[in-house]
């Protein structure tokens, strides 16, 4: 089985990811912290948040950011 | 003149591959253009011969495609980080932002499939005609 990212990703599975538009006009790709996509609708409202996307083997949380639905 | 289509055999595989079978003496050109690599190598080996630069070109092709989605390094590092490189899902969402920009239904989408798998029937090489009813 081919996993997501190959190698690189070494967040949550699953996940899902899309587009979101910022105020400023610009649109940006990024992962959901809702992790089933039926409830996830275009043009819902969503707050970027900043969350834990791995354990680092150093011992460092890598962070990133995510949309989640309000 | 050869061209020869692939996407992961690293530099000059067209090179390799012609030489073990004993096409020497060729000008080669190796073609790699993702996911349309071997329209692309076709199309070039059509078009020398079209503006007569070349009476006969061969076009090759020498990769097998494993099943699932194939991991891909042509994207930026934080997009490989966040598993942004699924491109069946990276397609998904651009079907789903251009139904929603101009109203295009589920349906309208699958007749693509439909017309791929009677196309599949007309070349006889079915891949998906199971799909059909």
């Amino acid at each position: 089985m081919v996993l997501p990212g190959e190698g690189y990703y070494k967040g949550p599975n699953p996940y899902v990811y899309g587009h979101v538009d910022l105020e400023d006009g610009v649109q940006i790709a990024s992962q959901f912290t809702e992790s089933d996509p039926d409830k996830l609708k275009i043009g819902m409202d969503v707050e970027m948040i900043i969350e834990k996307l791995f354990d680092h083997e150093e011992g460092n949380e890598v962070m990133t950011f995510k949309f989640k639905p309000i | 003149m050869a061209f020869c289509g692939s996407v992961y055999q690293s530099t000059g595989s067209g090179h390799r591959t012609t030489k073990e079978i004993g096409l020497t003496g060729l000008p080669i050109v190796n073609v790699e253009n993702v996911c349309s690599s071997g329209s692309t190598t076709f199309r070039l080996a059509y078009q020398s011969v079209a503006a007569e630069i070349y009476d006969v070109v061969v076009a090759v092709g020498f990769e097998k495609m494993p099943r699932g989605p194939i991991p891909s390094t042509a994207f930026r590092p934080l997009h490989l980080k966040l598993a942004f490189n699924v491109q069946p899902t990276n397609f998904a969402n651009e079907t789903l932002k251009y139904m929603h920009e101009v109203g295009a239904t589920e349906e309208d989408i699958s007749l693509v499939t439909v017309k791929t798998v009677r196309t599949e029937d007309l070349i006889q090489r079915p891949t998906f005609r199971s799909l059909l009813p």
